[in-house]
């Protein structure tokens, strides 16, 4: 009996010592408090779409809208529309997703940037766990109903309907992008005026691979401007309806053969001219994103400028980028030929090539016939950012009104960053 | 029919073989020297060092051994990953009172079964290596078992209070044994508890318990009948691993991506939680003095499993008006480091500095509850039903506890028996019935209000979706707390083995010989219709059979009394684990091409030499596994897609030596001398098969890794070290050691072995080496020393106090070892860096205890 008290007793010391170990461990966790994003100034879209750009958000603003379209579909990646009563505008995401169509929100300004990107205003570094309120999901927003000679930049970001409107007949078949190299590609959408406009469709939409339908009929899309031209893109392709009869538009204004009146008969450029940064567009040259948004740009290094492509940290899944010549008159010349000088530096990839064409209009990029002309070019086995002559490269072959363009092709995500370097574009006649 | 011809060929061989002694002597060694051994080698625990995604803990050494390198190989080298032979733990069977515990899923035996239990795990049957087991056929590793019956733990209760700062700070054990007593009872019970605020990594916690319950009766000379249960809750929170860049940035080689501030408090992600008791009902009988058999029946039950992050569009960022980065709410994902901003200074400074002043570098609970209860949300027709439109806010972020619970239900009968002096027959049948239901539960919704079950790679891969849907039986879910989501099934598992071993004990030699026969069943269950394998998830899948057999024997030359040499021998097969057959249990029942038995020969040969004042062995051994499986699943950034990548036709080559000598000096003064090295190299060019875990497609098939006279990685391969001991005749002792370890190998990504990975690239390339290159550990010598005392208080009570200090040097920049990441750059490898593990620094472990 004794013995069992003595035990009790020494029971009794462990119990307090257990209390004592266990109070040590945090394993319950209070909820945070709710953290109360303030409202500060509210603004309107139209506000906010009359503001000075660039402009970062630094106190407590608020605008108010409903997603019209999301990135779900993969045609927009970290990317949403908004629209309220009267205006509407892309807001740019940190992060893919988090936003859907139907989401009645507040966006909470601060740290946000407005921009424009190639003449799209857009709302940029919106982060939707930070800056975005839901209030109401499910909430429908009619689009306005519209003709494409209505469509200007005053429309840019709102969700449109289009009636009596077809494919051109050079594309119906084709499909809407190129799903298999994962590629943005433009087709044309008329009226039964002859008005055209451009519907963009990236080649990571999920109906990419569908053809584009025959028939006339309805479509809704977003507004989209880029370097001067309108664009649609489709949100849903359930909201693709043309299955009605195609209509014969008068073909009366559509010729765009013959001479250039601005063709050039010789080149002597080495973006001096151009500062840090600036896209290659003076001069009648022109830097056209074929896929994702990057474009050839003026760099600078000592005092030398000179025009740069890479795709390093772009926030694009895929690159495509041309820096093209303004439309050169080779008949002007007994001996055309082109020299100029490339440098590659993070070698990852081959992805830069010279290209000639005879047919581009100077705007679409895809629809011109690109023939890859020889050069020796800066590659893997030369030094970081050594220049690397061209050599003479002979263009007497050609003739006639031609663009010469530099291709720039990588992919961020895929680790093809490679940048390469352009300076020093001479084309004159060797005679 | 096959067991027929089985019985007959093991007794024909027993016939002509038999006989083996232990060479370790029986001896007992006294108390206070078992006492200071054990203490530090019951405190290791390796889990805390392993951070592979599947497995959560490894099975500790077990102590009780007195052989000076296997012990020492426990105590000073475990800290350091070093593993005798090389052998993980599946080729080693651990049995308590002569159930193998060893997990059927994955063939590991797991230190958290009996975790805390130190006390009542102390007695083991040992067998290092190959040699003769009496309670099972045993791996190449050998066998332990550790004995739990009541009977045979002598009277007396015992108290300890341990103070440590490694996994855990605290540590209480009570036993208390009545031996068995005059009216024919004898009862066991123990109990321990285990616990950290924070332990030695920062973020972790040890919250753990442990019981135990053996009872035993004796109902005559002959019959006896015995009940034990036991079990170890525990709940930890896991320390993790990281590349170097983090623990430069964060200016600790100890960096925990896992925790974070949660209203000021540190919260861990990973949290493992296992629950696994055991009840054995044994029946022992000795029908008469020469015979003895031991029937048990076994039922497991339980829980298991680790929490971890869940999330779905995650704009996980940072409030600087520069920091425009947001997605995966990891701390340390690749895109959140400096490096990946190389080329942009300006990031690269700002994320510099965020690390560097601990902004980023920990996870942001409070951001997770913030964005879930903005995201309100919609989901449509609710559990497929039209119109049940239900609106909350969805949890963006979730925590989820990955289960994984095991059921067995395990029946074994070993007999023993001595046909004469110098004969021992033992043999024993086994039939292990298990049950592994494995799913995901919400752990905790962080402040949202639901969940909702879509599979988001299906979903962003397919434009059906439909497709998205873990359950076609269940569509649309949302989910809540303790709910089930995403996987769910069963891996079934029955195994049927049998074993006989003969020993003869002669004058001069000692021989054995074993053989082992089993039958291996398993399949899969699927409790979900998974859309995207609506015909391969849901139900029974078809079974998988397999055939098993092994053999082995050796013989000890007793030259003199002090010098022996003994070899051994073993051949066998092993079925594939359930773990490795399937693509992706998770979501289908496709085992992978080529599924078949694994071959495993082993030899070794011993020199022994035992004098009064030396005792020492020195070993060669050479294993060879053939066949292996081997199989992971992750995430694929560029496919952004989960991938199964599985290489069938793994062979591995390990071949050594192990030396251990023990010094009786002086009557007060020991030493002992230990080393141990090995060459674990892959020794075939296995192929592999990649498969993408949402369709059928094979990605990639019949690829050949170049993984010939590639180490083994993960492991210290060459250890050493040298003791002295002293003990006082006045109840203390004191003692240093010195360790040195080498040879330590990354643990390869195959896939950058391959013809594929290198195509982009000649010769001369520096990435071709550093693709290619087997990146190998800087060796490090550790120190450590330790100090006993003992008293005794009115001839009936002892008080122990004991401590150790390991690494006394502080040495904090010993990699142990580490892993090349599975997603890699042949162009920029070091853009994916490998992940290493550090030692601990200086710790410490107290003890104090008090019997009676």
């Amino acid at each position: 009996m004794f013995k069992f008290i003595k035990r009790i007793l020494f029971i009794s010391l462990v119990v307090p010592g257990l209390l004592w170990m266990q109070g040590c461990i945090h394993d319950d966790f209070d909820e945070p408090d709710p953290e109360d994003i303030p409202i500060g100034t509210v603004l309107t879209l139209s506000e906010l779409r009359a503001m000075d750009v660039p402009h970062v958000f630094e106190g407590d603003y608020s605008v108010y809208g409903t997603v019209t379209m999301d990135d779900k579909s993969g045609n927009i990646y970290r990317s949403a529309f908004v629209q309220d009563h009267e205006a509407a505008i892309n807001l740019r995401l940190q992060a893919p997703g988090g936003i859907y169509e139907g989401d009645s929100v507040r966006i909470y300004l601060k740290n946000t940037e407005l921009s424009t990107y190639q003449g799209m205003l857009q709302l940029d570094n919106v982060n939707v766990d930070q800056n975005i309120i839901k209030k109401e999901t499910g909430v429908v927003v009619d689009p306005v109903q519209v003709s494409i000679a209505d469509i200007g930049s005053d429309m840019q970001a709102h969700l449109v309907k289009l009636h009596d409107v077809q494919f051109v007949e050079e594309h119906v078949g084709l499909y809407f992008a190129d799903e298999e190299n994962l590629q943005a590609l433009n087709r044309t959408l008329e009226d039964c005026h002859g008005d055209t406009i451009l519907v963009r469709t990236s080649g990571y939409a999920n109906f990419a691979s569908e053809p584009i339908p025959e028939g006339n009929g309805t479509l809704i899309a977003v507004v989209t401007e880029h370097r001067g031209t309108m664009q649609l893109f489709i949100r849903h392709f359930h909201e693709v309806n043309l299955d009605g009869d195609r209509c014969d538009p008068d073909d009366d204004d559509n010729d765009d053969n013959g001479e250039d009146p601005d063709a050039v008969t010789s080149i002597d450029e080495d973006f001096q001219g151009y500062e840090n940064y600036d896209e290659i567009t003076a001069n009648g040259w022109s830097s056209i994103a074929e896929t994702g948004e990057r474009t050839w740009i003026c760099r600078t290094f000592d005092d030398d400028h000179f025009a740069q492509a890479t795709a390093f940290n772009s926030n694009d899944d895929y690159n495509i980028m041309w820096m093209i010549t303004p439309a050169v008159d080779l008949d002007a010349s007994a001996q055309p030929v082109l020299e100029f000088l490339s440098a590659q530096a993070h070698y990852t990839h081959d992805g830069f090539s010279l290209h000639i064409a005879s047919d581009f209009n100077g705007q679409d990029v895809q629809d011109a016939t690109w023939e890859e002309l020889p050069a020796t070019l800066a590659g893997s086995g030369d030094g970081q950012y050594d220049w690397v002559d061209s050599g003479l490269i002979d263009l007497s072959g050609y003739s006639g009104i031609v663009h010469i363009a530099w291709r720039y092709e990588g992919s961020d995500p895929e680790g093809n960053t490679g940048t390469f370097r352009v300076n020093n574009v001479r084309l004159y006649d060797n005679e | 029919m096959k067991k027929h011809v089985f019985l007959t060929l093991s007794f024909l061989f027993a016939a002509v073989w038999s006989g083996h002694a232990q060479y370790l002597p029986d001896e007992e060694a006294d108390t206070l020297d078992i006492e200071d051994r054990d203490i530090p080698i019951m405190t290791i625990s390796i889990d805390d060092l392993e951070a592979e995604e599947e497995s959560h803990d490894i099975s500790s050494l077990l102590q009780g051994s007195r052989d000076i390198y296997v012990s020492t190989a426990g105590f000073n080298f475990g800290a350091a990953r070093y593993r005798i032979r090389g052998y993980d733990s599946e080729n080693t069977t651990v049995m308590i009172n002569s159930i193998p515990v060893n997990d059927p899923e994955t063939g590991r035996a797991f230190f958290s079964v009996w975790g805390g239990l130190n006390d009542v795990t102390r007695q083991t049957v040992p067998v290092h290596g190959l040699g003769p087991h009496r309670q099972t056929f045993g791996g190449v590793g050998g066998a332990t078992n550790i004995v739990t019956r009541a009977s045979q733990f002598g009277p007396g209760t015992r108290a300890t209070y341990s103070n440590a700062n490694r996994t855990y700070n605290h540590r209480m054990m009570f036993t208390h044994n009545t031996g068995m007593q005059d009216n024919g009872w004898a009862f066991t019970i123990s109990g321990s508890r285990r616990s950290a605020g924070e332990g030695y990594a920062p973020g972790t916690f040890y919250d753990a318990w442990g019981y135990f319950l053996s009872t035993e009766r004796e109902i005559n000379d002959r019959h006896s009948i015995g009940l034990i249960a036991f079990g170890s809750p525990s709940r930890t929170g896991r320390p993790g691993v990281a590349v170097q860049e983090a623990y430069d940035l964060t200016g600790t080689n100890y960096y925990n991506p896992n925790w974070g501030y949660q209203n000021g408090e540190r919260r861990n992600a990973r949290v493992n939680n296992y629950h696994n008791p055991w009840v054995f009902l044994s029946h022992y009988y000795t029908p008469n003095d020469q015979t003895e058999i031991a029937t048990t029946a076994a039922y497991s039950f339980g829980r298991g499993g680790s929490t971890a992050l869940n999330w779905y569009d995650s704009h996980r960022s940072h409030p600087h008006p520069d920091y425009n980065l947001a997605g995966d709410p990891r701390p340390d994902y690749y895109r959140w480091l400096p490096s990946w901003h190389q080329n942009d200074p300006q990031m690269y400074g700002l994320l510099t500095e965020l690390w560097e002043t601990g902004e980023i570098s920990q996870i942001d609970w409070d951001w997770f509850y913030n964005a879930n209860r903005r995201n309100l949300y919609t989901v449509n027709n609710v559990d497929g039903i039209e119109g049940n439109d239900v609106t909350g806010y969805r949890s963006k972020y979730i925590l989820e506890d990955r289960r994984n619970d095991r059921t067995q239900l395990t029946f074994n009968s070993t007999i023993e028996h001595r046909v004469d002096p110098r004969h021992t027959l033992t043999g024993g049948v086994n039939v292990a019935l298990s049950q592994t239901h494995q799913f995901k539960t919400v752990d905790d919704l962080l402040g949202g209000e639901f969940f909702y079950d879509i599979d988001q790679f299906a979903e962003r891969d397919f434009d059906d979706p439909e497709m998205a849907q873990p359950d076609l039986n269940n569509p649309n879910r949302i989910v809540g707390e303790g709910d089930v989501f995403g996987y769910d099934f069963t891996g079934n598992i029955n195994n049927y083995s049998m074993f006989a071993q003969s020993e003869w004990i002669l004058p001069s030699w000692d021989f054995y010989v074993a053989g082992e026969f089993s039958h291996t069943t398993f399949w899969r269950t699927g409790h979900m219709k998974n859309a995207r394998f609506p015909d391969n998830s849901y139900g029974d899948s078809e079974k998988q059979n397999f055939t098993n057999f092994g053999l082995k024997g050796g013989a000890t030359w007793k030259i003199t009394g002090r010098h022996y040499l003994d070899g051994n021998a073993a051949y066998m097969t092993r079925a594939p684990y359930f773990r490795n057959a399937y693509i992706s249990s998770r979501v289908r029942d496709h085992v992978i091409e080529g599924l078949d038995s694994e071959t495993i020969f082993s030899g070794d040969m011993s020199y022994i030499v035992r004098t009064p004042s030396i005792k020492s062995r020195l070993t060669f051994f050479y294993t060879e596994f053939q066949d292996q499986t081997w199989s992971r699943s992750f995430y694929h950034d560029e496919m952004r897609t989960f991938v199964n990548y599985i290489m069938t036709d793994v062979d591995k080559q390990h071949m050594g030596a192990e030396l251990g000598i023990d010094l009786s000096l002086t009557s007060t003064i020991s030493g002992y001398i230990v080393a141990g090295t090995g060459n674990y190299i892959y020794n075939s060019n296995p192929e592999v098969t990649i498969a993408r875990d949402n369709d059928f497609e094979v990605i990639a098939d019949g690829r050949k890794v170049y993984l010939e006279n590639y180490k083994v990685g993960g492991m210290t391969h060459t250890a050493g070290s040298v003791g002295l001991r002293y003990d006082s005749p006045n109840y203390w002792f004191v003692g240093v050691n010195a360790n040195y370890f080498d040879d330590i190998y990354i643990d390869i990504n195959p896939d950058r072995r391959t013809a594929e990975a290198v195509e982009d690239l000649v010769y001369t390339d520096p990435q071709w080496n550093q693709l290619l290159d087997q990146e190998k550990m800087d060796h490090n010598f550790t120190f450590d020393a330790y100090f006993g005392r003992s008293w005794r208080i009115q001839r009936q009570y002892f008080i122990n106090f004991n401590i150790s200090v390991s690494n006394i040097f502080d040495v904090q920049d010993f990699r142990i070892g580490g892993f090349e990441q599975l997603r890699y750059d042949s162009q920029r490898p070091e853009q994916f860096a490998s992940k290493y593990f550090y030692l601990y620094g200086r710790n410490y472990f107290a003890n104090l205890v008090f019997r009676f």
